[in-house]
């Protein structure tokens, strides 16, 4: 297997199962996601017990196939026994060098940061991309106000590891964060809670693929991205 | 020796299968693979150490060159978690070799044989090389060669009791009516209890706490080697018929009758 490389512009799904949801309604909304340009699938399901998380895992490769790259939570060795494309670690989940140990640059490695300090420990790491939030205030947090794009802003021009936005992203505001700097998105609600999953990720996609991202590097002299370094 | 057992399309020598679990050393473990001449050595695949990526484990002390590596799913109490088990240890492994266990009892440590099946079924669908542990059932047997199963492994005792073959009538009933190889695994002590079963027709024995946990494990490796092929030769050589009563080593046909006075 060749490196794994992140998509020039991310709108990743991630998983939530609504207590006493369907696993098959979940499936078919992740299918119409990625139908509608979901290019990234992160399983995550905290409150599933191993076995169970496995077998929605599972599940969820096979639904997606090689449509979308699909990414598990924390759960290194559910990543492995289902042959995900990488994982996504928690900020308290298991170290980016531990799960690297497994698939070294086969895999894609996602850290998801709330801080400067976080973000800056997940490039040194070498982490593929860091997941950062949370930029909105969203229903899982009522009443804590999101850090917003300016957040994208700020940890953008200080790394160079790319990075997704996350918390409470609509259509609307993921051109903002897009513009802030950030290699893509990624949602729950914005989909998963839709009328229909397919338009609303077909309208993310295009909202970023026409944000008027700025390409340059923020730090003077350094072009080359630190994992495509790595990739070589 | 042309005597060869057959597996999932591999050949092997020996038939003595070893296990990696419940040795003293690493250095225990190694001398007693040398010593037994074991081709095959399962190996628990329970869960991935990540607090130290650093860690050695039971991977990095054999050269998995020389051996077919047996991944098992002990710890497994369901047909779901096996599978998971199964398909990590594939990853981790690079084998698609599987031992199911799916053993939900602690306390005598016997399979569930639906699980068994389950799991089985499911794994043999998937491409892998299914070796099932399996309760001394002739009919579970069935079933599970079946549906494409490698091998069955039935226990003689249960998993690490040293007890020997209690279930020596079963085990020939499954080797009369099996197509696939015949492993008898879990609770054999000694050699002479691995000839038992050899004798009556095992294509092969696994023994692990036996060896392990013996004093001497490299010396009690080889007691088993030659306890195997012991039994095998006994089984190829053909034994004679048990008999009610004596029959003398020396016949008396031709010998002169002593005089008798009278």
């Amino acid at each position: 297997m060749s490196p794994m490389s992140l998509p020039r512009r991310v709108l990743c799904l991630v998983t939530a199962l609504d207590s006493g949801e369907d696993p098959a309604s979940l499936l078919a909304s992740i299918k119409a996601a990625v139908r509608g340009g979901a290019n990234m699938v992160q399983v995550r399901a905290p409150e599933l017990e191993r076995t169970d998380f496995f077998n929605l895992a599972a599940a969820v490769v096979e639904t997606v196939g090689d449509d979308a790259l699909v990414m598990i939570n924390n759960r290194v060795d559910v990543a492995l026994a289902v042959s995900a494309a990488g994982v996504q670690l928690g900020e308290r989940g298991p170290a980016v060098k531990a799960a690297r140990r497994f698939r070294g640059n086969e895999w894609l490695i996602g850290r998801s940061v709330h801080s400067l300090e976080g973000a800056l420990k997940a490039e040194t790491d070498l982490a593929d991309f860091l997941v950062l939030g949370t930029l909105y205030e969203t229903a899982s947090h009522p009443g804590q106000p999101g850090a917003g794009p300016g957040f994208v802003r700020e940890i953008t021009a200080m790394v160079r590891t790319p990075v997704i936005g996350i918390g409470g992203i609509d259509v609307d505001r993921a051109a903002d964060v897009v513009s802030a700097g950030a290699r893509g998105v990624a949602v729950i609600g914005a989909i998963l809670h839709a009328e229909d999953p397919e338009r609303a990720a077909a309208e993310l996609r295009t909202a970023i693929e026409q944000a008027d991202h700025d390409e340059r590097p923020t730090m003077q002299g350094a072009v080359t991205p630190s994992h495509e370094v790595r990739n070589r | 020796m042309s005597d060869q057992l057959t597996i999932g399309g591999k050949t092997f020598t020996s038939r003595l299968m070893t296990g990696t679990g419940k040795h003293r050393s690493p250095e225990d473990l190694a001398a007693s693979v040398e010593s037994s001449g074991t081709e095959i050595i399962t190996v628990a695949i329970r869960r991935l150490n990540l607090d130290d990526p650093n860690e050695k484990t039971i991977l990095d002390y054999l050269d998995w060159d020389k051996y077919q590596i047996l991944p098992n799913t002990a710890g497994s109490t369901t047909a779901d978690e096996a599978v998971f088990t199964a398909q990590l240890a594939r990853e981790v492994t690079g084998s698609d070799w599987i031992k199911i266990e799916v053993i939900p009892d602690p306390k005598y440590l016997l399979p569930d044989p639906i699980g068994t099946l389950e799991a089985s079924e499911r794994l043999v669908k998937d491409g892998f090389t299914v070796l099932p542990y399996i309760g001394a059932d002739p009919v579970l047997a069935r079933r599970l060669e079946d549906i494409g199963c490698a091998t069955v492994m039935p226990l003689g005792s249960p998993i690490g009791s040293g007890r020997g073959v209690l279930t020596l009538d079963e085990i020939e009933i499954i080797i009369e009516q099996a197509g696939v190889p015949v492993v008898v695994d879990a609770g054999l002590g000694t050699p002479s209890e691995a000839a038992s079963v050899m004798e009556v027709g095992a294509d092969a024995v696994l023994v692990n706490t036996a060896i392990a946990q013996a004093e001497d494990p490299a010396m009690m490796g080889e007691g088993f080697k030659l306890g195997v092929q012991a039994g095998r030769l006994a089984y190829e050589a053909g034994r004679i018929p048990a008999k009610a009563y004596a029959s003398a080593s020396s016949p008396l046909e031709g010998v002169p009758q002593a005089a008798t006075t009278g």
